[in-house]
């Protein structure tokens, strides 16, 4: 439509206006078409911002505003279109315009990202709360799957090869949406289940990894000498094997919670209100570009070096006693 | 007593994959004897001692120890005729993650169901045989390479074994420490312990085997009693490699 209204212009789309904004303050744009309270908002809150008219001659059709409905929801529609013909018939259009103007919460007296720390409190607590979850049932997923692999049973062992190798060859973007959409066709699960499901599945398969690797790095000589002992398989991995596999395997599980808690941002696609999703209510609420970005940051930052702290604090310990 | 059989191994070979390790080994060991098997880098010496207690399976050919055939029994069978044979391994093998005295109490407490205070009691007599009763408490990574084959051995003993298994105990050692792992094997000879040595200490070979037995390519070429053996071998290739071993001390 820009494209047509104004000559050589090239279009850049993007989905949301605090992006498109943003771009505008770096430079990235020249100009945002946008709708006019919003705009107004906009410009409010940074002097910087200077909003032009468009002045746009508009037909009808290309206004035009669509709204959704649920398919089959036929007596919802002759409502809707009824209400519609009323509004346009008694020309309340203006009058409702006004009202939302009134309505439409533009903040622009305290943007303080202090102002928001319940918004940021959530976002974090969500996003805590699906990294534990996900952490615990990964490291369950894991070590079913890790004792598949030394299963002697050889479909057992095929089966989670496969899964090991599909999750680790598919982004867990796309993993997220899948059992949203693909697991919401049969049974409907919120998105906060959807999100922790998917994340654990895919934890797990790299958590499986990590212990096969951890119990591999043990030296052979052990297994022999136990065996020349005459332990059994059982006393061997749990007295021999395991404690020295635990040791390699904690620094690697250390760094996969960490990654969890930056991976688990994803969820945010499927609605899940976790940190970044929270970040970007807070931008679109301030009409702020960047600093709930970097407020986001910080809040991540923290959990992840706390995170590295604890478990240094842990492994340190177990040094000591190895 | 003396002449009761405690190996007994008949037409042994062992492939891995297409390549023929072991072929066609015989041999007896009785009971209270120290046999010494010596060669070249690759002669099949260490596999050889893992095929007596299994930790190889053989390709085929028999391995009696006290009578039974270890090919042919099921790996709980396995497992009990297992404890009763000990093996010292070149690379010591102690478990990192134990003490000294965890690593010898570990066996006896869960394979032979040893309450604690007698594992105790047990390993602290036989650390104080090797001479690390002070180590008990310490880490194998803490000792140095001779201490840690005294613990090894001292691991094995502790499962009261009737024959044990040496895969050259001393050749990882620095040869100030490789005196004090010798004499402890030393005595255990002369207590009248049935052990299988590979080793190249002709000094220890000569003083305590009652035979040495010279492998190459898979097979034993000659046996003999040590003096005889090392000072006038009558095998060609066992002649050209004792040369070498003389030359190289
Ligand atoms: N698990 C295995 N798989 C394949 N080949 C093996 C295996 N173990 C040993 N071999 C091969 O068998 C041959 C004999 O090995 P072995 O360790 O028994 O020799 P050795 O006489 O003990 O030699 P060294 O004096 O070097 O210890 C070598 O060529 C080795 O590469
Ligand atoms: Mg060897």
């Amino acid at each position: 439509m820009a494209k047509k209204k104004i000559p050589d212009a090239t279009v850049k789309g993007m989905d949301k206006s605090t992006d498109l904004v943003l771009a505008l303050k770096t430079h990235k744009i020249d100009a945002l078409g946008i709708e006019k309270p919003s705009a107004e908002a906009y410009v409010k809150n940074d002097s910087g911002l200077k909003m032009i008219p468009s002045g746009y001659d508009l037909n009808k059709n290309e206004t035009g505003v669509a709204i959704a409905f649920k398919k089959g929801s036929n007596s919802l529609v002759t409502a809707v279109n009824k209400s519609i013909d009323q509004i346009q018939k008694k020309n309340l259009t203006e009058q409702y315009l006004a009202n939302a103007g009134k309505y439409m919460k533009v903040n622009t007296v305290n943007t303080s990202m202090f102002h928001y720390w319940k918004y940021f409190a959530k976002g974090v607590e969500y996003t805590v709360l699906i990294s534990i979850v996900s952490t615990f049932f990964g490291v369950i997923i894991g070590v079913v799957l890790a004792l598949m692999r030394f299963s002697k049973q050889k479909w057992l062992r095929g089966l989670a090869i496969s899964y090991t190798e599909f999750i680790r060859g598919t982004p867990l973007m796309v993993q997220v949406l899948f059992v949203y959409f693909g697991i919401g066709v049969v049974v409907n699960i919120p998105a906060l289940i959807s999100g922790m499901i998917s994340v654990s599945l895919n934890s797990g398969a790299y958590v499986a990894e990590i212990i096969r690797g951890g119990i591999n790095s043990v030296a052979k000589g052990q297994t022999e000498a136990a065996a020349s002992l005459g332990l059994s398989k059982g006393d061997l991995m749990r007295f021999v094997i395991l404690p020295q596999a635990f040791k390699n395997i904690w620094p690697a599980l250390g760094n996969e919670f960490i990654s969890l808690i930056k991976e688990s941002s994803i969820v945010s696609i499927i609605g899940v209100t976790d940190l970044i999703y929270q970040l970007n209510i807070v931008r679109a609420d301030t009409y702020r570009g960047v600093m709930p970005i970097f407020v986001a940051m910080l809040l991540y930052f923290i959990m992840t070096f706390a995170l590295t702290r604890v478990l240094n604090h842990f492994e340190g310990k177990m040094k000591h006693a190895g | 007593m003396q002449d009761k059989k405690v190996l007994e191994v008949n037409h042994l070979s062992k492939k891995f994959g297409k390549n023929e390790i072991l072929k066609d080994i015989n041999g007896t060991v009785k009971s209270g004897e120290v046999i010494c098997v010596i060669g070249p880098s690759g002669a099949g010496k260490s596999t050889f001692l893992r095929c007596l207690n299994l930790l190889e399976k053989p390709t085929s050919g028999e391995v009696k120890f006290d009578g039974t055939d270890l090919t042919n029994v099921d790996e709980k069978q396995l497992i009990n005729l297992r404890e009763r044979m000990g093996m010292v391994f070149q690379s010591f093998n102690l478990f990192p993650n134990m003490t000294v005295i965890e690593n010898l109490k570990l066996a006896p407490i869960r394979v032979k169901h040893m309450k604690d205070d007698e594992a105790q009691k047990v390993a602290m007599h036989l650390l104080d045989r090797v001479g690390l009763k002070e180590k008990a408490n310490a880490y194998p990574s803490s000792l140095s390479g001779g201490q840690q084959q005294r613990v090894a051995i001292a691991r094995a003993l502790a499962m009261n074994p009737e024959v044990m298994l040496f895969d050259e105990p001393t050749s990882a050692l620095d040869p100030e420490m490789v005196g004090e792992v010798l004499e402890v094997m030393n005595e255990l000879a002369k207590e009248g312990m049935t052990m299988v040595v590979v080793t190249h200490e002709m000094g220890f070979a000569k003083e305590v085997a009652d035979e040495v037995w010279f492998m190459a390519d898979g097979y034993i070429l000659e046996r003999n009693k040590p003096g005889e053996l090392f000072d006038n071998p009558q095998n060609e290739r066992a002649k050209d490699f004792i040369g070498k071993i003389i030359q190289n001390v």
